[in-house]
This record gives structure tokens, C-alpha cells and sequence, in this order.
């Protein structure tokens, strides 16, 4: 057994370990550049608001409210006629995601909070689900006008909604 | 005239002088023909357009000739390693490379065989078989001749020399042409599929002449040859495998071999065994932290990840250890538990929704033990599904961290 004694025989298999080992540290830390650097490939999001229909709380029944989708559905414009304190008025409509993405409400553009009337988000607009591609989601806001507001005054604003994609932090 | 005895006193005088007049550039001679011999080989389908006579007459002759040049020069030389240490070392040499051939086969076994590319006609086989022969012939008798000539100048140096000289000669150089090196990926895979495994073969074979001569050498070479070119079906593993356990694998067998050589020194009583600081110990230590180096990098396909929270509950609890496996994101299914990671943040979810294609997949995943939907990921943030989980195993990681993290 001279070649034992005369070869440092395990210093060649750790130098082999070595090489194995520095192998594999290269590979995966060569390999986890690539996904860092690599190009991330991100869908579009595209999110309208559909089908618009009001539901009012209107005792004197003298009041009238009329919400409108601009041409690009992304916000709603409200004209509310004849309003007295009391009255209330739910805008019903739906979210379309119509991208290929899920997408996230990030911010409700709300008018100024005004003295006369409020106008208050409910239901998904205020649980803020993910909106995936192509499945409506039942949204609403009402309107309702305070104690404070004149007889028979006109209101109109816009509403509308900021989305972001639905992996953004 | 001169009779019987003389002739005999004259050839082995002219033998001699011929040795004298190589003197010690014997192995340069020898190592120059092996060079020639691979080079005539690599360049010989452009030269000779018939491939039976390349590969059934030509090439075995050129390794025939590199053997026999070998042996002539050996016969010549004094202090040669003798051809044989017998009938035990030349089977323990065999034994270890079916251990070899048997890793392979496992785990071939257990991820998979591909056809083998060799032909499986029987009057074929025998003469693929005689190239092999041939060829490992060749090569085992001029490492032994190698061996024995360049250790007795310089033990390590000589050794290291002859497995150089080898090492280049059986690199599978028409697999480094015809592999496609393009960037890093390709470098990573030549050396880990190609460069490192031969390099430790050649260890391996090595040690075997210089223990057990030539036969252990050439009984190794030809169960290992003898395999791959018989075996209908070889092992298809990925790189990262091949690459790890046709390094550690040789390793592992010449440790075995040393182990039973020592255990029979014993046994006979011929010396005490001392270990060395680089015994079989250290060494299969090595191996193990090598393995679990790549087990965590994920190179085997699957890797470890400590569970840290509480929202999978009460299949996956804090502390536990969990594997998952590398998959594609057409493979994941509802209400898989699925690995993302968006470099910030990973979780280990159940996957809720699935929308779209492939690549183009978008998912949303949820904890068992939570309400409210994760945010949605890519399927290029998709790291892996969940295959097993390890209970608590993780508390032992967390309390050396912690008690690493209290000290300094």
C-alpha cells in the first residue's frame, strides 16, 4: 500500500469536491442573475366601467339622477335634478377587467366632500377585490344629499377610479 | 554463427540499448503517439467516409498500437507496477464499477431512462465490443506505463503528470465540438457534464493501476464501457445530476476500494491501517456537504424552504421544512400549494385561480388559514410546487441562527 502512503489521494478528491462544489455556487448564482435581471413580461390591464343604473331614495318623488359612462368608460358623470335633503341616490355599475391581467383598485376619486351632498363608496369599491380578466364586479356609490342643501338644487360631478395592476405592491 | 543462447543474451542486448537509447523519453514518446492516436481519430470520418472501417479496423488499431508501444516500452523499463496484483484486487476493481453502472441504473430507475444511441444488432454488439477492447487496452496499459515511469521521479508530481496526459486523451473532445457552447449555460454543462466526470474517472483509474496494475484498471474500464455500449436503455438525468454523481460516484468507489483494501491488510495482518488527516472520513464528509451545497442551490431539481409563518395552518406550521420540485406553470392545477416569489417576498400558497396560458398564466393564491386573496403572480414568478413537507426540522436552522445571531 505504498501509493497510499506516497499519494495524498484524499486531497485529489477534495480538490474534485472543490471543483464539484464551486460548480454548482457558480451555477446557481449565475442562474438567480439571470432571473433578476431577466425581462419580466407584464400583461395589460384594461378596466371599464359598465352598465350604469341608479336606484332612488326619493319620498317626494320630485327628484331625478342620471349617471353617464364617458365614451371610454372610465368614469361616470352623475346630473342630479331637483334634489332636496334626504334624498339619496345608488349608482350601480360593473367593473370589466378586459386585459389579460388581474388588476387592483388603487384610489376612488370621490368630488370634494361638499356641504350639500355626500358621496360615498360602497361595496367593491371599498373592499377593493382583484378584478380578474374578463369577470364583472358588481360596484356602487350613493349619493346623498344633506340636511344643509337647498330645495330643488343641480348637482353634477364625475366619478372615477384608479387601477393598478393586481402584483403591484 | 551463434546459437540458441546467444541469440537470446543478443536480443536482449539489443533490447537494452534500444531502452537506453529512449532512455527517459519513453513516455514522451508514448504520450505523443496517445495525442496522435485521438487526433487521427477526431479527424478520421472526414478522411475515411466508411465508417465500419473507421470505427471496426482503424480506430482499435491506432489504441492497439498505443497499448502494445506501452507494454514494449514497460518490458524494457525496471521497477514497472506488476500487470496483476491478483485475482481479489482485479474483482474488487470490476465490483466497483458495477457500483457505478448500479448509481447510474438507480437512478435511472427513479427519474427515467431514455433509448440508448448504440446499436443493439447482435453481430454489432460484438464488434462494438471489440472496439472497446480494443480501445481500453490501449488506455490502461499506457497509464500503467505512464504511471510507473513518471512516479518514480516525483510521486505526486509524476502521478499528477500521467493523469493529466489521460485525462486530455479520453475527454470526449467530438462532444465538446458538437455540444452547443452558447454562453455560460453551455460552459456550465461541458464542465459539469463532460470535464469534471472525466477528471474523476481518471482519478479513479489511476489509483487502480497503482494499486492493482493494469488489470484492476482495464476490469474497471470495461464494465463501465461494456455498459454503456450494451445497455438498451441509459439513464436520462438531468445536467445538474449527471454532473454531480458522475463526480461523486468514482469517488465514493475508489473510497470503497481503499476501505477493502485496508480491511484486508488487516485481516491478513500485514500492516495497521493509520488514517490519514485526509482519511475516507473527511472525504465522505466532503461528499455530504457538496450534496446538501447543491440540494439547497435547487441543481437536483427540488429544493428546501424554512416555513416562517402561520397562514397555511394546519397543513404547513412554523418551523417546518418544506421541498418543492421545479415545475412549468402549464403543470400547476387548482388548489395546488405553490411556491412564488417576486424577490421580495415568497409565499407558500394554495393556488385559488388559474387564468390563462402557459407562460401567460396569472394566478391568485390563498392561505389555508386566511381569508383574504394573496396579490396575483406571473408564471415567471412561479418557483415550485409543494412535494413534501418535514415537520419542525426548520426549529433546528432558526435555533442555530439564533444562537449564531446571540454570540456575535
Amino acid at each position: 500500500m505504498s501509493a497510499r502512503k506516497s499519494l495524498p489521494i484524499g486531497i485529489i478528491l477534495m480538490i474534485l469536491m472543490m471543483a464539484l462544489a464551486a460548480l454548482g455556487v457558480g451555477y446557481a448564482w449565475w442562474t438567480e442573475q439571470l432571473t433578476t435581471t431577466g425581462t419580466i413580461q407584464t400583461g395589460s390591464i384594461d378596466v371599464k366601467l359598465e352598465n350604469a343604473t341608479n336606484t332612488e331614495f326619493d319620498p317626494l318623488d320630485l327628484a331625478s339622477c342620471n349617471p353617464k359612462i364617458s365614451g371610454d368608460g372610465k368614469s361616470i358623470s352623475v346630473v342630479i335634478n331637483n334634489a332636496y335633503p334626504g334624498y339619496t341616490c345608488i349608482i350601480n355599475f360593473n367593473l370589466v377587467n378586459g386585459g389579460t391581467v388581474p388588476a387592483k383598485i388603487t384610489n376612488v376619486n370621490l368630488p370634494v366632500v361638499n356641504e350639500e351632498y355626500g358621496v360615498v363608496p360602497s361595496g367593491a369599491l371599498v373592499s377593493k377585490p382583484m378584478l380578474d380578466p374578463g369577470k364583472p364586479e358588481e360596484a356602487n356609490f350613493f349619493v346623498r344629499v344633506r340636511p344643509g342643501a337647498a330645495q330643488s338644487a343641480n348637482y353634477q360631478f364625475d366619478f372615477s377610479i384608479d387601477i393598478a395592476q393586481g402584483n403591484a405592491p | 554463427m551463434v546459437n540458441e543462447g546467444g541469440r537470446g543474451t543478443d536480443s536482449q542486448a539489443i533490447q537494452t540499448h534500444l531502452a537506453q537509447g529512449i532512455g527517459n523519453r519513453g513516455w514522451i514518446i508514448l504520450t505523443a503517439w496517445l495525442f496522435v492516436v485521438v487526433i487521427i481519430s477526431g479527424y478520421l470520418p472526414d478522411w475515411i467516409h466508411s465508417i465500419p472501417l473507421n470505427i471496426y479496423v482503424i480506430q482499435p488499431l491506432l489504441w492497439l498500437s498505443a497499448g502494445f508501444l506501452a507494454f514494449w516500452l514497460g518490458r524494457s523499463e525496471t521497477q514497472m507496477i506488476p500487470i496483476s496484483s491478483g485475482r481479489w484486487i482485479t474483482g474488487m476493481a470490476a465490483l466497483v464499477g458495477c457500483f457505478q453502472v448500479a448509481v447510474f441504473m438507480l437512478a435511472g430507475v427513479a427519474l427515467g431512462f431514455g433509448h440508448s444511441p448504440y446499436t443493439h444488432d447482435l453481430g454489432l454488439m460484438l464488434l462494438n465490443l471489440w472496439f472497446i477492447v480494443a480501445r481500453v487496452l490501449g488506455l490502461e496499459f499506457s497509464r500503467w506505463y505512464l504511471v510507473s515511469v513518471l512516479k518514480r521521479r516525483n510521486d505526486i508530481l509524476g502521478v499528477g503528470l500521467a493523469w493529466l496526459i489521460l485525462f486530455l486523451v479520453t475527454l470526449p473532445v467530438t462532444r465538446l465540438w458538437t455540444t452547443q457552447i452558447d454562453g455560460m449555460d453551455g460552459i456550465f454543462r461541458v464542465v459539469g457534464n463532460v470535464i469534471l466526470p472525466t477528471a474523476s474517472n481518471n482519478v479513479l483509474a489511476t489509483f487502480l493501476v497503482m494499486v492493482g496494475g493494469p488489470a484492476a484498471s482495464i476490469a474497471y474500464g470495461l464494465v463501465l464501457n461494456v455498459y454503456e455500449w450494451i445497455t438498451p436503455v441509459l439513464p436520462n438525468l438531468d445536467w445538474t445530476l449527471t454532473a454531480f454523481l458522475g463526480t461523486v460516484v468514482p469517488i465514493l468507489g475508489l473510497l470503497f476500494f481503499k476501505e477493502a483494501l485496508d480491511w484486508r491488510a488487516v485481516r491478513k495482518g500485514d500492516q495497521e491501517v493509520k488514517e490519514g488527516i485526509w482519511g475516507t472520513g473527511w472525504v465522505l464528509v466532503g461528499v455530504f456537504l457538496v450534496f446538501l451545497l447543491w440540494f439547497n442551490s435547487g441543481l437536483f431539481g427540488v429544493r428546501p424552504t424554512l416555513i416562517s409563518g402561520i397562514s397555511m395552518e394546519p397543513a404547513i406550521n412554523p418551523g417546518d421544512i418544506v421541498i418543492t420540485r421545479d415545475i412549468t406553470p402549464s403543470e400547476v392545477k387548482l388548489n395546488d400549494v405553490v411556491l412564488f416569489s417576486n424577490g421580495k417576498v415568497s409565499i407558500l400558497h394554495r393556488v385559488v385561480t388559474l387564468v390563462g396560458q402557459g407562460e401567460n398564466t396569472i394566478f391568485t393564491t390563498k392561505g389555508d388559514n386566511v381569508t383574504e386573496r394573496d396579490q396575483s403572480w406571473n408564471a415567471n414568478q412561479l418557483k415550485g410546487k409543494l412535494v413534501l413537507v418535514i415537520p419542525k426540522l426548520g426549529w433546528v436552522s432558526l435555533g442555530i441562527k439564533m444562537f449564531i445571531s446571540r454570540i456575535f
